[in-house]
């Protein structure tokens, strides 16, 4: 997408991401933060992703958590170059209260315009964003977030 | 003596119904306290939920549909496969549909209904020259319940077909020879007046057991539609029960369907039970 001043703007969404959390409640946090440490540290990781392409062959070459140590792998440096710069444009769509209504309304909206073509484009993003906006602010006074209970 | 039989019915069946029952009358979403809101849930659903009306509407069509097909076709394989010789064969292939799980064969009914020009219909159609673009099997809202439907009526041949098997087994040929001597001419004729009296009892078995379990489709409907269909076109009561449950956390909303589904299906039983049912202290 190209922006005002002439740059593009690659930020794309919808990352497969994933991540390890710590339980508040749990009473071995230290050993588990210790773990995690150790787990996702470079020297770990590397090993690990050796000894899985070493084991399975060059489909295992997996993504690891640790950015230093994806570079000691096997990958092309042009590789690596284009995968880092597709990193800086990561940017995942914020999560909300009642955001799941958003990608819903919106793809009735595409469906009703383009596919079965009951709605005219405005008719159907009207609609949508009513939706979307009275169920937002369900959530958020459900849950406290605008202090009308 | 009932003690066993009673206690694992109380505590699986009766139980979570009166949970529900009670659940429906509050707001609960399991990180805050239940806050007790009388009937307004109720309220809600009924008068200003629309995507309600519509899973109403969607569910009534699909179970008028498919739970009389289903039973008729099922009724009329076992009777058809009752006169022939490899029965157990044919008995297998016809029920084998049922045994496997309802995701799976919509995974399988998903590639010949795949929207794109490779699904298998699509790719007849074109080549025969009947249509020139892929017709948007699982995404165009017009078409995507008459996909579920049929889907499900051929998932659902398996129903009661092993029950009426049995019962048309269970006759006795002596009425038949009976019958052949008191000048009974057609097959339909003995269909109508020896087999179907002597079945009442599996058809009604058979005919709540469609009708109920039509009612609480859902597996079906989100393989084959998505969850959510587009435009709530393949929405279903329970695909409405699980949004609400799962996806925004309303659990006194959701057991207000619930409980709703359940009043339904129970007033359609004894509907049938009325109907199909031999003694009158039913």
């Amino acid at each position: 997408m190209e922006q005002s001043d002439g740059s593009v703007n690659r930020a794309s969404g919808g990352i497969a991401g994933e991540c390890d959390i710590i339980l508040a409640q749990t009473d071995k946090a230290q050993e588990a933060w210790e773990f995690l440490s150790w787990w996702t540290s470079e020297k770990t990781q590397i090993e690990y992703a050796r000894e899985l392409e070493a084991l399975v062959g060059v489909e295992a070459r997996w993504n690891t958590s640790n950015v230093n140590a994806f570079h000691s792998l096997n990958w092309d440096s042009e590789d690596v170059r284009v995968f880092e710069e597709q990193w800086k444009w990561a940017r995942e769509i914020p999560v909300v209260l009642g955001g799941y209504y958003t990608q819903r309304y919106v793809n009735n909206a595409f469906n009703s315009v383009v596919v079965s073509g009951s709605k005219t484009p405005r008719d159907a993003l009207e609609e949508a964003v009513k939706e979307i906006n009275r169920e937002l602010k369900m959530k958020q006074d459900e849950y406290g977030v605008t202090g009308n209970e | 003596m009932i003690a066993p039989f009673f206690i694992f019915f109380a505590v699986f069946t009766l139980l979570p119904v009166l949970i529900a029952l009670v659940i429906s009358f509050t707001d609960y979403n399991m990180f805050q306290e239940m806050e007790f809101v009388g009937f307004s849930n109720y309220e809600l659903l009924f008068l200003d939920d629309r995507i309600f009306m519509t899973a109403l509407g969607n569910t009534f069509v699909f179970s008028l549909v498919v739970g009389p097909v289903g039973f008729f076709l099922s009724f009329f394989a076992a009777w058809v496969l009752n006169q022939l010789k490899m029965r157990n064969a044919f008995a297998l292939a016809f029920y084998a549909p049922s045994i496997t799980s309802g995701i799976a064969m919509s995974v399988v009914w998903s590639y010949i209904f795949s929207p794109d020009r490779y699904g298998l219909i699509n790719n007849l159609l074109i080549n025969i020259g009947i249509i020139d673009d892929p017709i948007l099997w699982t995404q165009d809202p017009n078409y995507i319940l008459p996909v579920i439907i049929v889907v499900a009526i051929w998932m659902s041949m398996g129903n009661g077909f092993l029950v009426f098997l049995a019962g048309m087994q269970n006759i006795s040929p002596g009425y038949y020879e009976a019958a052949r001597i008191d000048g009974i001419g057609s097959r339909f004729q003995e269909l109508k007046y020896i087999t179907l009296p002597l079945m009442k009892p599996q058809l009604l078995f058979a005919a709540i057991n469609s009708v109920t379990t039509s009612f609480g489709v859902f597996d079906v409907s989100v393989s084959i539609g998505g969850f959510p269909s587009p435009n709530y076109a393949g929405h279903t009561i329970v695909a409405h029960l699980y949004d609400y449950a799962f996806v925004r956390f309303q659990m006194g909303y959701a057991s207000a369907i619930a409980v709703v589904l359940f009043v339904i299906t129970y007033a359609l039983g004894r509907l049938l039970m009325r109907l199909l049912s031999n003694q009158n202290d039913y």
